[in-house]
């Protein structure tokens, strides 16, 4: 019985069920009891099962013999007697906890769960499950359908929560109406399904809901699941929708991340190990805490909560934690005492965003006491059961705040840990005695000040063990309390292990040389794994990324964007230096002004490149009108062409459908579609072309109608018409290239701003010369998603080590429609067209690639989110996806710009 | 729940077909009960993805939806792979789209090359079927089609009217598991594992007294 209670308790601490302030009662326990006691078992060992599945029986069956606090008088114990309602019981209740323990393991981690996530439908339907067994047909609602909504609603009747259920089911539209589990989901999210089910269970006329056999009858299994759900009850849930989902990743990795700020750009030096130390970054507090645990970097030697600290600001000693670390290469003893306030803050991420945030105060309460400045420790105690005090003195005689130990042999412990840490070259004088049973006492006091009554006050005395000293020279005397630094401190007689100085010696410089040694491999291993992957680094630099960059560094002179006045200026002066700084500040500012719109008409064609820096517009702007006005005439005539033949089909589809309907005899599975053979009269070739630009005609169609009509502008059918008859000029112009779907987005931007049919053309036929390279059936996306990989592979190994976990370029397809649409779907139209200028001045500038270097800013942008999810390939599609039109452009494209930076300073300190 | 092991409880659904026929509205219709006349034209690809309820199994149903331009099909290798069921969707009023169905479904079963090509389940959906007038492909048509190819299932779905979606993803989850099922019997985790047949030894040892 013993052992069966302990077993209990273990469990429910898990799942930490008594904790929601709700009274069981007696019976419900003694169910818990035996729910706890189940699960420890089927957790430990599934063949346990036929013994738990007995005993549960024997409970069962003997409830009458149970006694008030739940204990069972066990009489047979037949485990052959197996009966097939119990097991059928046995197996939905594991079932269900399984379900539970899932839920509860996911909610430690995240703040809420989502609603429609698998674990939450996983336990709808174990509860609903279990609700389901031995329910009456009655009850089962009409035609027999296998759900529990009818139980809800007798349940009602009785319940004022389950009627709540049934009444927000009623305000929210059934989203799935064959998951008849909806309303079990809304009452864990209205944290109402535990009493509900608890109600159903102890409900005086349940034999009238279930059969005698049921789950819910029996009474230990049925409360137990009332019992079980009290834990999900208590876990918060909430709705997402999938673009929330994509944004919590960004804001819970914001949150760890805070005080991190942006990630320094590539980071390369010429000093190996910085590669290694970037990726170890962390925010303050973190480290913080972490270095309180015993890690490679020093060991804990002592540590003790709830340790008082007297503040002078508060009337409460503050209570914190005091820990003795001992770092593994110096030896250092470092005293550490944080509040505990510190430590909660920090072991909590949740609590982190609260807005009155104690950390920057708290962190000067924190007291860090290097052991090697103390000389002298006073230990205060007024006797055994009270708490001691113990204040450090450094050289200067300063002396530390007084902690207060909580009473108790705590000081003791300390002080013997400390003994030990400061072994083998120092040691405390007097020394803790050794008692009889092998643990350390505090030496006793030989004489003791009579007028300070039975208080205890010892003072401790770091001393260095040299070998040329030799011998302890000090005299023993107690020193007494609150009186003034005793010049000489007094140690006990015949303090028992002082060793002589030579066999120190010897023990001492055996165990430092064999430290230098461990030392000196560890510094040369790191050292050369540094060099190792910084050449690595280099190697993919020189073969990969060299080339990506100008070798002529662009300076930003903080001129700003380019405003109205400049761009005036531009055109009347016409010179080189004003063309130099017009592109530069395109690349570090953007183009602004007063109306952006109306200068980007202006710029754009310069900085694309359609002008020369030293010509007027005017007369190719006419010419480009004219042109313009005579290919849209050609393709008019095929498409009166197109639109007879469509309108041919599809009265021939009618009628050949009427007629099939009137004579059903022919099958028009065999049809034919005579579409050829038509205008005898023209060429072979001009027939060809003719079929090209019918293909293309409607697969334009078909995109351009749904071209970002969420957009202002394309609401508009007249701007949505131009679009099409720019693109049906453009295809005429380059008919074997063919329309290829992303060409509307790339065109899109350009009318948006320039609203000039023939002008908006001819920039995006200058634009498509780069950018059809990214289509497909051309290298240029290869190259681009090769360049990326080894740009993060430099710049960011770590998350470059889990893009490669599958090892092949299937990891950056993410980044397929950066590449191929040069961020339009990504970014608003604001932001595309902030970032379009910055890759064509960057063209004429710094580097032709800059768009390679958006695309790593928008990856190490997100970086904790992907190394903290761990993304897969799927993951990343998602995110990106989820992401898009939410991103920071101008983060992005400052991060840009500095990677690109940095890359080129690498390039010019090649070695 | 505690019945067996479970092998998978996600299903991968590709969804393809020609551009303009609603992959992407069918998809949205199903997993987010909603269409909308702005959806943009795929590029890359996208996937939603949808738990379900199927014969007390919860799946996790992740659907893919793909550019429906013929020159994107070289990008199929990546999201193709490990495919549980493909999704081939056309037109009713675009009998080219119905005409492509070939190509998609050959050059799906060349990238994805599933272990069993001749029974890798497909669904053919005929999308737009609220467009009634404009018809340009019988369901005779259709239905002969997907008899040739090994009795694909066919449904007429609308995703704007959301008419017959809701089933046709049912059977297409169904189809999928079945079918894993199947497969995992077939193809034992080691396939070329020696099976003793105790009745053929005794075939065999009669054989020899025969003799």
């Amino acid at each position: 019985m013993v052992i069966r209670h302990q077993s209990v308790e273990s469990t429910t601490s898990r799942f930490s069920i008594f904790s929601f302030g709700i009274d069981l009662p007696i019976s419900l326990c003694d169910d818990l009891f035996s729910s706890g006691r189940v699960h420890s078992e089927t957790t430990s060992d599934d063949q346990s099962h036929p013994a738990t599945t007995s005993w549960e029986r024997s409970a069962s069956v003997s409830g009458a013999r149970r006694t008030r606090n739940g204990s069972v008088v066990s009489i047979e114990q037949d485990s052959t007697l197996l009966d097939v309602d119990v097991q059928r019981k046995a197996r939905l209740v594991d079932a269900l906890k399984k379900e539970v323990k899932n839920i509860m393991e996911e909610a430690v981690s995240k703040r809420s769960i989502d609603l429609s996530s698998n674990y939450v439908n996983a336990l709808c339907a174990a509860v609903e499950g279990c609700l389901l067994d031995g329910l009456k047909k009655r009850m089962l609602g009409l035609l027999g359908v296998r759900t529990t909504f009818a139980l809800l609603q007798h349940t009602a009747k009785s319940f004022p929560p389950a009627l709540g259920v049934l009444q927000k089911l009623a305000e929210t539209p059934k989203d799935n109406p064959w998951v008849q589990w909806c309303w079990i989901r809304e009452a864990l999210h209205m944290r109402v399904l535990s009493s509900i089910v608890h109600h159903i269970s102890t409900s005086t006329n349940i034999h009238r809901l279930y059969e005698a056999h049921a789950l819910m009858v029996d009474r230990s299994k049925g409360g137990m699941v009332a019992a079980l759900l009290l834990g999900p009850c208590a876990v918060s849930f909430k709705r997402m929708s999938h673009e929330e989902a994509a944004e919590e990743l960004v804001r819970q990795a914001s949150l760890v991340q805070r005080s991190n700020g942006v990630r320094p750009p590539l980071s390369i030096t010429r000093q190996g190990s910085s590669i290694v130390s970037v990726s170890e970054r962390s925010s303050v507090s973190k480290d913080y805490i972490y270095s309180l645990h015993h890690n490679f970097k020093s060991s804990l030697l002592y540590g003790k909560n709830n340790v008082c600290v007297a503040d002078s600001h508060q009337d409460e000693p503050t209570k914190g934690y005091l820990s003795l670390h001992k770092q593994t290469h110096t030896g250092l003893l470092i005293l550490k005492w944080t509040p505990n306030q510190l430590m909660h803050a920090n072991s909590q991420p949740c609590s982190a965003n609260r807005e009155n945030e104690p950390q920057p105060y708290l962190f000067k309460q924190a007291i860090s006491i290097d052991i090697s400045q103390i000389i002298y420790i006073h230990l205060h105690q007024k006797d055994e059961r009270s708490p001691s005090v113990l204040i450090f003195v450094n050289a200067e005689g300063v002396q530390s705040a007084p902690l207060q130990f909580p009473m108790g042999q705590h000081s003791l412990v300390f002080l013997s840990s400390l003994e030990s840490g400061l072994a083998p070259c120092h040691r405390l004088e007097p020394p803790l005695w050794t008692s009889h049973g092998k643990e350390k006492i505090l030496p006793k006091i030989r004489r003791k000040t009579s007028s300070q009554g039975p208080a205890q006050d010892y003072v401790f005395r770091i001393i260095r063990i040299s070998g040329s000293d030799g011998q302890v020279v000090d005299t023993e005397k107690q020193s007494p309390p609150n009186s003034p630094m005793p010049t000489h401190c007094v140690s006990l007689p015949n303090s028992p292990n002082v060793i002589t100085g030579e066999h120190v010696d010897s023990l001492v410089n055996y165990q430092i040389g064999e430290a230098c040694q461990s030392m000196k491999q560890q510094i040369l291993a790191r050292a050369f794994f540094g060099w190792l992957s910084y050449v690595r680094h280099l190697r993919t630099v020189r073969s990969h990324l060299m080339y990506l960059v100008e070798r002529k560094e662009l300076q930003d002179r903080g001129k700003g964007p380019i405003n109205e006045s400049f761009w005036d200026q531009c055109r009347q002066e016409k010179t080189r230096e004003l063309e130099d700084e017009f592109l530069q500040r395109v690349y570090w500012s953007g183009i602004e002004g007063e109306s952006p719109k109306e200068l980007r008409r202006r710029c754009w064609p310069y900085l694309i490149g359609l002008f020369s820096w030293d010509e007027e517009m005017e007369p190719k702007t006419t010419n480009f009108t004219e042109k313009y006005r005579q290919d849209v005439e050609k393709w008019r005539l095929w498409e009166a062409e197109v639109r007879r033949l469509d309108e041919e089909a599809f009265n021939s589809a009618r009628e050949r459908r009427v007629s099939v309907r009137e004579a059903s005899i022919t099958s028009d599975v065999f049809e034919e579609e005579n579409d050829s053979a038509f205008r005898p009269q023209s060429s072979q070739d001009e027939e060809r072309l003719f079929h090209l630009f019918l293909t293309n005609l409607h697969r334009i169609e078909k995109d351009v109608e749904r071209c970002d009509r969420n957009l202002i502008f394309f609401q508009n059918k007249e701007n949505l018409e131009s679009l099409r008859r720019i693109m049906c000029t453009y295809i005429t112009r380059n008919l074997e290239e063919g329309y290829v779907q992303g060409m509307c987005d790339i065109l899109a931007p350009l009318l948006v701003v320039f609203e000039d049919e023939a002008l908006t053309l001819e920039c995006f036929s200058l634009l498509m010369m780069r950018m059809r390279e990214n289509f497909p059936q051309r290298n240029g996306m290869d190259e681009n998603l090769s360049n990326l990989r080894s740009l993060i592979q430099v710049v960011d190994p770590q998350v470059f080590s889990i893009f490669t976990l599958s090892s092949d370029f299937t990891h950056l397809y993410f980044s397929y429609r950066w590449f191929l649409l040069d961020f339009k779907r990504e970014l608003s139209y604001e932001g595309t067209h902030r970032v379009w200028e910055t890759i064509w001045a960057s063209g004429r500038t710094v580097s032709p690639h800059f768009q390679l270097f958006f695309a790593l800013a928008l990856v190490t942008n997100y970086r904790e989110v992907i190394i903290d999810n761990n993304m897969d390939f799927t993951d990343l599609i998602k995110f990106f996806n989820e992401m898009a039109e939410r991103h920071d452009t101008q983060r992005i494209l400052e991060g840009a710009r500095s990677h690109l930076t940095a890359l080129q300073q690498l390039v010019l300190n090649l070695p | 729940m505690s019945s067996g092991p479970r092998k998978k409880a996600l299903l991968k659904v590709i969804i393809l077909g020609d551009s303009g026929v609603g992959k992407t509205s069918l998809m949205n219709q199903y997993v987010n009960k909603r269409f909308s006349n702005q959806y943009k034209a795929t590029i890359g690809a996208d996937f939603l993805t949808k738990d379900v309820m199927i014969d007390d199994r919860l799946v996790t149903m992740q659907i893919w939806d793909t550019a429906g331009q013929e020159r994107f099909q070289s990008l199929g290798v990546a999201f193709y792979r490990g495919a549980d069921c493909c999704v081939l969707a056309y037109d009713v009023t675009n009998s080219t789209s119905f005409k492509n169905l070939d190509s998609w479904r050959d050059e799906f079963l060349i990238q994805a090359n599933p272990r069993d090509p001749d029974h890798f389940p497909f669904v053919l959906l005929g999308n737009k079927m609220d467009l009634e007038q404009n018809r340009a492909v019988s369901s005779k048509r259709a239905q002969t089609w997907c008899q040739s190819k090994n009795n694909i299932p066919y449904f007429e779905v609308s995703a704007k009217e959301a008419l017959n979606v809701e089933s046709a993803f049912q059977a297409i989850a169904r189809d999928a598991l079945a079918r894993e099922s199947q497969d995992s019997q077939d193809f034992p985790d080691f396939p070329d594992q020696i099976r003793l047949d105790p009745n053929q030894n005794n075939r065999q040892q009669g054989g020899g007294c025969n003799c």
